[in-house]
């Protein structure tokens, strides 16, 4: 009934990008050195959200027009799981900033930014468990949830660019695609994407499962 | 110790190669393909509560 293949191929592209991300040639950078290698790992982090989160904020439209409340529950895994991947990145990014940029948490627009955008979402639950009556949560929720995923997009795709910052592709700095256009990279960095976004469709469904079965009191 | 290593035979040594990194691949891989095992174990259990439900 359910389908299996896209989990299989998951693991197939996770395996791929973990083994091959790990030792396969990379260019030589100044600064960066091996940590290039984090394009595969720690980006996809914030794709995968934001992919999480488009679909979670969908959803919340759909229940808005169609008001079925298993629309609603579908938003709020996909933004739960969204989330989760989101502070993945944040930590991820802090190592990583450590040992490039000198600092955990430098002073940079997309960190504050990003920051700012998970505590949009932190609102999100604090929102939905603080309402009690099913259908004004969902209908609150929903509403805001649109608010937050347009937050999301001003606050990590549109105000960086606006300012210098230190990640590729804002500010003053070099686009992505001068990483991007080596072929080294992108032979694991697009196979690590849709492997990272997978992951992420797949741990939201089985929240969805769960949350189902849940609220018809199966467990 | 890599010296020692380059008088004896010539064995299959892939894991002693570039720092070892190999090994460190092998235990992702390991640690990899032990959670994924884990999610499509979790797949299937929630599979099986749902077809008790169904009933």
């Amino acid at each position: 009934m359910r389908k299996i293949w896209w989990k299989i191929l998951c693991s197939a592209l996770l395996i791929y990008t973990v083994a091959y991300g790990m030792i396969s040639d990379v260019p030589a950078l100044h600064t960066l050195h091996e940590t290039i290698r984090n394009l595969f790992y720690h980006v996809p982090m914030w794709f995968t959200m934001i992919f999480l989160l488009l679909i979670s904020m969908i959803y919340s439209i759909i229940f808005l027009k169609k008001k079925d409340l298993k629309y609603d529950l579908y938003a709020s895994a996909l933004a739960h799981v969204g989330c989760f991947f989101g502070v993945l990145g944040f930590v991820t990014g802090m190592l990583w900033g450590q040992y490039t940029w000198g600092s955990p948490l430098p002073q940079d627009p997309k960190i504050i930014g990003a920051a700012i955008a998970i505590l949009i979402y932190f609102a999100y639950f604090i929102l939905r468990s603080s309402v009690n009556d099913e259908e004004k949560k969902a209908h609150l929720s929903g509403a805001f949830n649109i608010f937050a995923f347009i937050m999301l997009l001003i606050f990590t795709g549109v105000y960086p660019r606006m300012v210098d910052s230190l990640h590729p592709g804002n500010g003053g700095n070099p686009g992505f695609n001068n990483y991007d256009r080596d072929a080294r990279l992108s032979a694991v960095f697009y196979v690590a994407i849709p492997a990272w976004i997978l992951l992420g469709l797949w741990i939201s469904e089985l929240k969805i499962r769960i949350d189902l079965l849940k609220k018809d009191n199966s467990i | 110790m890599e010296e020692v290593k380059n008088q004896g035979p010539k064995m299959a040594d892939m894991l002693y190669q570039n720092g070892k990194i190999y090994v460190v691949v092998g235990v992702l891989v390991i640690i990899l393909v032990g959670i994924l095992g884990y999610l499509f174990f979790l797949d299937r259990k929630i599979g099986k509560i749902e077809k008790q439900k169904n009933k």
